[in-house]
Parts: C-alpha cells; sequence; structure tokens
C-alpha cells in the first residue's frame, strides 16, 4: 500500500480510513493475511506503536481479526466488508452535496451533471 | 512497568551558564520519543547526561533504575551527533570492538546490515564518506538489544535517502521492551516515526505529549506546532 | 574488561610501533654490516658514505621510536578518550581506573619494548659489525669489587635492585599520570582544551615541586644526625626508601586527579 500522510491529522486516525478503505475497495481482499505491525510499519514509515493502535481499531471495528500465532486477517464477514463501503460512499455523497451546494447547485443539476459531465472526469480523484 | 528512563529535577551549569534546569522526563519501555528543540536548547546536554559523558550538578538520572555508570553504559545505546570511530579500523574491527565490549551486541545482524550496504568486512573507516560513516555508526548502535536508544542528531546533515535508510532502521529494529530517544531539530522529517515528543526551550521542558494528541488538539503538524511555539 | 581494552590499546598502538620496531632491527643488521665495511675500506667513496649514513639512521632510528613511544603515551591518551574517539570509549560499559591503567600498562609495555629493542639492536650491531660472540659480558673477567659492596656497607644486591627497578617504575609512572592528569584537567574546560593541558601540567610540575623542596628543606636540616647515626648501607636504603614513597605518593597524587577529572569533569568538546 503507498500512504501519503496529512500532516495536520492524527497519524493512527489517517492509519485506520486506509485501511477501511483498502478493504471496502476489495484492495485487500476478504480473508487476506496481514503483514506483521513491524513491517506495515515499516511499508507506511510510521512508528509500530501507531500501527498496532490502528490494527486494534480495526479489529474493534470489526473489519479485520487476529489469530494467535497465525496473524491477523481481514474479516471474511462481506456483508460487513459492504457496510464499511457503504459507509464510505455515504461519506463521500455528503461531501460532493455540501460542495456542489456551496457552488449553488440544486439536486437535480447536480444529478444531471453527474450523468452527462461524468465521463470527462471518470480519472478524477472524488477524495 | 518499570520506565527505561527517568530525569528528575535534573540540572546542567557550565560555569555560569545554565545548560539545563529542572528537567522531569519519563520515558517507558516501547516508547519512541522525540527531543526537539532548536540549536542551544540543551539537546545534547540532556542526552549526555543520561549516557554518563557529563555529570548533572543538579538532580538525579536513572537508566532502568540504574544511577549512570559502568551498569547504565552496558544497556545504553548512543549515537552522538558526529563521527567517533577510530579511523584506523576497519568493519570487521569494529564489530569485533562492539562484540567484545557490549554483551548485547548482536554482530551477526550487524554483518548483515553492512552487507545490505555492500560495505566490505577490510573497508577502513577513513576510506568511507561521511554519509557512509553514519550509516556504519548507526548499524552498529541499532545492532545492539539495548534498553535505551539515544540517537543525538541521527539525521542532521544527510540525504534524504539516508535519511529514509536511518528512519527505516530505527522502525525495523524497533523493540517492545526497549524506549528511543531521538534528538533533532528536522521535525517534519521525524514525525511520524515518533510516539511523543519533547520539547526543550533554553534548558527546560516546555511540552511533553504525543504526537497524534497534539496533531488531535491543534488540528497542524508537530512541525507546524513547534513553529509556532519557537517563532523568533 | 581491563584485558580486553589491553587487547584493542595493543591492536591500536601496535600497528604503529611493530613495523618501526622491524624496520630498527632491519637497520641494525645493515649497521652491523656497515661497520664491517668500514673497517676494510681507507678511501673516501660513496659506499663509505653510505656505511657512514647507516649508523646515523641506526642512532636517530633507535631515538626517535623512543620519541614516537612516548608520543603515543599521550596522543592515545588524548585522542581516545578526550577527543571524538571519547565519545565512543567513554560510553563503553568499563570503569575509568579501567581506562587509566590499560593506557597506561600499554605504555608501560612499550616501554619496556623500547628498552629491549635498543639493548637487542646494539648487540646485533656488535655481533655483525665486530667479531664479538652473542654474549659479549660473558666469560669477562669482572672486578670483583663491582660486586662488593663492602664500598657502600653492605647489604642485600637483590634488595638495591628491587628498589632501583620500584623506583624506576614509580617515577615513569608518575610522568605518564602527570601527562594523562594535565590533559584530563586541561579538557575539562569547553575551550582551549590543550593550551590549558599544558597549563595544567607546568602548574601541577610546579606546585609539587614546591612542596617537595619546602619538606626537603625544612626535613633534611634535622635528619643529619639521624642519617649519621646509621650504618652506610641503612642510609642507602633509608634515602632509597623515602625516594619509593615521594614516587609512589607522586603516582597517587596524579593518578587520583586523572580519575576525578575523567569520571565528574568530563566535557567533550
Amino acid at each position: 500500500m503507498q500512504w501519503h500522510f496529512n500532516q495536520e491529522l492524527p497519524i493512527y486516525s489517517q492509519l485506520v480510513d486506509g485501511f477501511r478503505r483498502a478493504i471496502a475497495a476489495g484492495a485487500l481482499a476478504p480473508g487476506a493475511r496481514l503483514n506483521s505491525v513491524r513491517d506495515l510499519s515499516l511499508e507506511a514509515g510510521v512508528n509500530p506503536n501507531t500501527m498496532q493502535r490502528a490494527m486494534q481499531q480495526l479489529e474493534r471495528e470489526g473489519l479485520v481479526y487476529s489469530q494467535r500465532s497465525l496473524g491477523r486477517f481481514v474479516t471474511e464477514d462481506t456483508a460487513m466488508i459492504d457496510r464499511a463501503r457503504e459507509t464510505l460512499a455515504a461519506e463521500h455523497v455528503r461531501r460532493y452535496r455540501e460542495a456542489m451546494r456551496s457552488l449553488g447547485f440544486t439536486g437535480k443539476e447536480m444529478i444531471a451533471l453527474l450523468e452527462s459531465g461524468g465521463e470527462e472526469e471518470e480519472n478524477g480523484d472524488l477524495s | 512497568m518499570e520506565t527505561c528512563l527517568e530525569c528528575r529535577e535534573l540540572g546542567k551549569r557550565f560555569g555560569t551558564i545554565q545548560a539545563l534546569d529542572g528537567v522531569n522526563l519519563t520515558v517507558m519501555p516501547g516508547r519512541v520519543v522525540g527531543l526537539l528543540g532548536p540549536n542551544g536548547s540543551g539537546k545534547t546536554t540532556l542526552i549526555k547526561l543520561i549516557n554518563g559523558l557529563l555529570t548533572p550538578t543538579a538532580g538525579e538520572v536513572s537508566i532502568c533504575g540504574l544511577q549512570p555508570g559502568k551498569e547504565s553504559k552496558a544497556i545504553v545505546s548512543y549515537l552522538p551527533d558526529r563521527s567517533c570511530l577510530p579511523e584506523w579500523m576497519n568493519v570487521r574491527q569494529l564489530m569485533e570492538y562492539y562484540a567484545d565490549f557490549f554483551a548485547d551486541f548482536d554482530r551477526a545482524r550487524a554483518a548483515d546490515m553492512m552487507a545490505r550496504l555492500s560495505l566490505h568486512e577490510e573497508l577502513r573507516i577513513s576510506q568511507m564518506s561521511k554519509g557512509t560513516k553514519e550509516k556504519v555508526q548507526l548499524i552498529l548502535v541499532m545492532s545492539r538489544r539495548a534498553r535505551l536508544y539515544l540517537l543525538d542528531e541521527p539525521i542532521g546533515g544527510v540525504d534524504p535517502a539516508t535519511r529514509d535508510y536511518i528512519l527505516d532502521t530505527i522502525i525495523r529494529n524497533y523493540d517492545e521492551n526497549a524506549s528511543v530517544v531521538i534528538s533533532t531539530h528536522l521535525i517534519s522529517d521525524v514525525e511520524n516515526v515518533l510516539d511523543d515528543v519533547v520539547f526543550l526551550r533554553e534548558g527546560r521542558v516546555s511540552l511533553q505529549a504525543s504526537v497524534d494528541d497534539l496533531r488531535e488538539q491543534y488540528g497542524k503538524s508537530v512541525d507546524a506546532l513547534f513553529r509556532e511555539v519557537f517563532k523568533c | 574488561m581491563l584485558g580486553k581494552l589491553l587487547k584493542h590499546e595493543f591492536r591500536a598502538t601496535g600497528r604503529i610501533m611493530l613495523p618501526l620496531i622491524a624496520a630498527e632491527l632491519l637497520v641494525s643488521v645493515l649497521a652491523g654490516l656497515s661497520i664491517r665495511g668500514l673497517a676494510r675500506m681507507q678511501n673516501m667513496s660513496f659506499l663509505r658514505v653510505l656505511y657512514v649514513m647507516t649508523l646515523v639512521v641506526f642512532g636517530l632510528g633507535l631515538f626517535a621510536i623512543a620519541v614516537v613511544a612516548f608520543v603515543l603515551m599521550i596522543q592515545r591518551f588524548y585522542k581516545s578518550l578526550l577527543r571524538d574517539e571519547g565519545y565512543l570509549s567513554m560510553t563503553l560499559p568499563v570503569t575509568v581506573d579501567a581506562h587509566i591503567w590499560a593506557k597506561l600498562l600499554t605504555s608501560f609495555a612499550w616501554f619496556a619494548a623500547v628498552g629491549l629493542l635498543s639493548m637487542a639492536a646494539i648487540l646485533l650491531v656488535l655481533r655483525i659489525g665486530t667479531d664479538m660472540s652473542w654474549a659479549p659480558f660473558y666469560g669477562m673477567e669482572w672486578d670483583e669489587s663491582v660486586f662488593n659492596f663492602e664500598s657502600i656497607g653492605g647489604g642485600s644486591i637483590a634488595l638495591y635492585v628491587l628498589e632501583s627497578i620500584l623506583l624506576a617504575f614509580l617515577y615513569a609512572a608518575a610522568t605518564c599520570l602527570h601527562c594523562y592528569a594535565a590533559m584530563a584537567v586541561g579538557c575539562s574546560a569547553s575551550d582551549h582544551k590543550l593550551l590549558l593541558s599544558f597549563v595544567a601540567y607546568f602548574l601541577m610540575g610546579m606546585a609539587l615541586s614546591v612542596v617537595t623542596n619546602a619538606l626537603a628543606f625544612s626535613i633534611l636540616p634535622h635528619t643529619d644526625v639521624w642519617i649519621d647515626s646509621m650504618g652506610p648501607a641503612a642510609a642507602v636504603h633509608t634515602v632509597m626508601g623515602v625516594n619509593i614513597l615521594i614516587g609512589a605518593a607522586l603516582f597517587a597524587l596524579y593518578y587520583f586527579v586523572t580519575r576525578y577529572f575523567l569520571k565528574n569533569k568530563l566535557n567533550l568538546a
């Protein structure tokens, strides 16, 4: 995984966010084994304690689970992954709405724009 | 849990100059602590008091319950802010030197890390570039299984690739029973690997907090916060 | 840990001293051959100049090695404990005492080596250059009176030898420690470390000579009667004994100054 951190936000919450996204998008497949905390923190270039804390948060959320001696895995509960995906989508929609409203667009115009002008922005990054 | 490092009302005076004054500091095992402050704020003095290169004029230091001395030096791994390796030694002799004096030196690990950098065992320190010397010194220091690592300006004046190598090595050798204290004035480079930061200002601790708490509380990076606190 | 310090100290100094010693032994052989060559030739020639030069190199070489051993004594202490290398050596899990003894014993070993080298080199020159046998004194007719201590009132030869050796060792060690103490004191300052080391050296030397002279002048005049009442042997032993005591006192004093400053006043730049 490639990491780009926003220096103004806590690293811990950005890590949780990043993994949540990767799991929701399927970049981390259901049931996939995660690397050790040490390796994950090396990849991200962050403190291992912070990575550990992020993992514990994801465990609490149920997106990952750990099996003693075997390591940590992405949940196989696809319903839960879908819910995470929907929550993220809802967040994106909310932000889109807010941004468009501030530009003076109505709900219908937004939908129309999405349908017509969407192609040009296909590769754009909405986040 | 036993602390890895504890400073109580620690002070150091050089003649009429009060370099450190009333420093209280506790570092628990497994923590990576950034010792931050502008030049002359007392970072190096504090580190030298902890590793026994200086004797305090007030207060005390305890490393895993030990006063600075022969026993504490056996469990403290120290990276000075300069090259201190005997120039005439080669890589093999240096590793032998470390293995002879430090029971916790993992020679196989050091040899492996040297080999990764293609540093031949017969290569002399005097033949190395400044950056290579710094890497060799870091490898020796991080190849010890110490309880407390004191890294004084490990990334000062190195190129970005070397900086990444150094930070990588620190994370790679992370040990939950040991603490790491990194002093630096280049905060943005090390922010992500730190648990806590300690701001030193004119010989006093002006702030001690966790990096994520600070970001949460102030909505800005520690580096930005630092610039604000120490604005001239 | 002293053993390990000594091992690395010998490694650091041996790389300089051993080649020099080997070179001097080689020059001794050449010097011996030169003497033979000189004995055979009458006229001035290039070869003659070369022979003479070899002898000069031989003599200067011995002197130079002694100087190097002395300079190394000072330089090893200064460089490895009080300069950048001190950041490593003074954070080793080793006591300050072990550091001082490692430097002192290594220097002593090289002083002894230089002494032995001088004897060996001169013997080598004589053996090769003249018809002298390996043991030049073997079978010589000694004047019996040399070993006749009656002239100084008798007494044990072994004791005189022992006292002389002890005296030599103590004063040599005190000389080394005088240098060490001066550097330890001078380098405890933040600036002008080298200059202050010299100042400390001379001040300590002067202070101690004032004290010893004052003691000598105040005590000696009253000891005449006492000394006269002894036999000659007892008098010599007493003088030797007093000198040994003074040497030991100097040794202890310089040792503790060095130790105190390295332990409590260390201030690496």
